[in-house]
């Protein structure tokens, strides 16, 4: 049994033997019960909007979790999101998703009596390209007359302060998040933005009044500034959808404008020189003849670029695409939204193999690193044009690089072999060639077969080669 | 020939760049107290105040259209061609 949450204490989550158990002390189980009979809510979860919960009864509870559970407590198990995810893993499209998402969840609490009590993106796991909002008891009743959102403030420095200065200023995301809780405060986003921030209309609302409105100690509330509530319920409630519905338009505003970036870039990748259609064809033959015979459940595709092999992999079961451009998933989130993703569904995420996401939080606990999220998880692992990149961009020894992979795959990996004299690995190495004796084909090979047996290869025509390989031991 | 640039022109420039120099590169203080809940509350209340006139407006529109639309579609549906 392992506890997922530490500082709420009315969102105990526990994971006993892969399932996810909620236990809800007795202050806040009975809410919690009423708001998810709420026939709104149990539709939003039925469409994936909230993730899904079930009530268990008392004697269905693992016993791991008896001495945790105490009188009046009720105890509810929730679906498995197959991809944990941190928001300083996702790229700014996948962020104004979350947001949407966020304020979708705010809208239903509103009608259903409710109210969502914080606003991080924590809140939010991805389930392919879409958005759910996974921390059900973020929602809570709602006080008649209260007018005031009270997780305002952390909306607009997780959500808006990073998504604005990733749009104006190209502040990446794994930047401004990397404590998705506290976000970017408005005096932060002030100081970046400068003097323009007051001649943008934009910034001046958003970031030039806040901030030189945001108090300069924290005292108690107190005078007009206690919070006050109105006689008039319905014109609260009108008053918090009304800014829940200004802060939607302008999340997709910033959202159109990302996606045209978005479609920039894709421009660029449909031009790349270095493939000729005849070494691509190949390529992409070759990983489909790979994913026919291992019909892999999961598949994680290293370095996804366009997403197009990730497409392929997803024909029988799910993928993690990783890649370290953030405009490179933002491509392959879009393309899963319009199209669909086949049998399976891909998890874009911005990340860098060579340097993982590391365990964060009270006691590095609170979020697991990227590699323990991943390792021994996988069908298939497509390491595809990444070798260059590994060895010689990021300095990985390519017996390291081979080692990681089949910590990786508990089954089957591709790999493409970029040799040094590969126009693209010149152009990293920089003739720097004595550097990367180890990357002969010879020594790859035998590097391989610590691991793996070959199965299968393909030369292509401009001179690399794809490996179909299988573990020699299973992990 | 440079014609010279008056002194008390040149000292209201430096001085006026000085000025702003010091608004834009001077930093905020840092406080482990700073409360950024200020900002959002006091552009929610005045958020508030616009809503809540719009509420009331709203509120006066359904009002009249309770009233008065009804009857307007029932005399609508009197005055439709019969068969």
């Amino acid at each position: 049994m392992r506890s997922l949450t530490l500082r709420d204490p009315d969102a105990r989550l526990y994971d006993v033997d892969s399932r996810l158990i909620r236990i809800l002390p007795a202050a806040s189980a009975a809410p919690f019960r009423r708001l998810l009979a709420n026939p709104a809510v149990a539709a939003a979860m039925r469409s994936g909007l909230l993730v899904g919960a079930r009530p268990l009864a008392s004697t269905a509870l693992p016993a791991a979790l008896a001495a945790t559970s105490d009188e009046g407590s009720e105890a509810w198990e929730h679906e498995r999101i197959a991809t944990v995810s941190y928001p300083a893993e996702w790229s700014p499209l996948m962020l104004c998703d979350a947001a949407i998402c966020t304020l979708r969840v705010q809208a239903l609490a509103l009608e259903a009596g409710a109210i969502l009590k914080d606003a991080t993106p924590s809140n939010v796991l991805f389930r392919g390209h879409e958005a759910v909002f996974v921390d059900l008891p973020s929602l809570v009743e709602r006080p008649a007359g209260t007018y005031l959102w009270s997780a305002r403030a952390q909306f607009d420095a997780c959500f808006l302060m990073p998504l604005l200065l990733c749009v104006e200023r190209g502040v990446p995301l794994s930047w401004s998040l990397r404590n998705p809780v506290a976000g970017v405060s408005y005096r932060q986003a002030a100081r970046v933005f400068g003097a323009a921030r007051w001649f943008d209309p934009a910034l001046l609302l958003q970031v030039a009044v806040p901030a030189a409105l945001t108090a300069d100690s924290a005292r108690p509330p107190e005078g007009k500034l206690a919070p006050q509530q109105l006689a008039n319920d319905a014109r609260a409630r009108f008053t918090l959808q009304r800014q829940n519905a200004q802060l939607m338009a302008r999340i997709e505003k910033l959202r159109r404008r990302l996606a045209r970036t978005s479609s920039v870039w894709k421009d660029y990748v449909d031009t790349r020189s270095h493939y000729s259609s005849a070494d691509l064809e190949t390529k992409r033959r070759f990983v489909a003849g790979v994913v026919d015979v291992v019909a892999p459940a999961r598949s994680l595709d290293i370095g996804a670029n366009t997403g197009e092999f990730s497409r392929i992999a997803a024909r029988t079961g799910d993928v993690v695409a990783l890649d370290v451009d953030p405009a490179a998933v933002d491509g392959i989130h879009v393309a899963g939204a319009a199209s669909g993703n086949g049998r399976g569904v891909i998890n874009a995420l911005v990340a860098d193999i060579s340097r993982p996401t590391p365990a964060e939080g009270w006691g590095n606990r609170e979020s697991a690193p990227l590699l323990q999220r991943l390792e021994g998880g996988f069908d298939l692992v497509l390491a595809l044009a990444v070798m260059h990149h590994l060895r010689a961009t990021s300095g990985i020894p390519l017996a390291e690089v081979v080692a990681q992979l089949a910590r990786l795959t508990r089954r089957a990996l591709v790999f493409e072999f970029v040799p040094l004299a590969d126009p693209m690995f010149q152009a990293i190495s920089r003739g720097r060639d004595a550097l990367y004796g180890d990357c002969a084909r010879d020594n790859l090979e035998a590097l391989l077969a610590e691991h793996f047996v070959i199965r299968d290869r393909a030369e292509l025509p401009n001179g690399r080669t794809v490996y179909h390989l299988e573990r020699s031991v299973t992990p | 020939m440079t014609p010279a640039i008056p002194k008390v022109l040149l000292d209201t420039a430096l001085f006026s760049a000085r000025i702003l120099a010091l608004c834009v590169a001077t930093t905020a203080t840092a406080s482990a107290y700073v409360d950024p809940g200020t900002g959002a509350m006091i552009i929610q209340m005045i958020g508030a105040a616009v809503a809540g006139a719009l509420f009331y407006f709203r509120s006066a529109r359904d009002w009249l259209a309770a009233r008065f639309g009804r009857r307007r579609s029932a005399s609508a549906t009197d005055e439709a061609p019969k068969p």
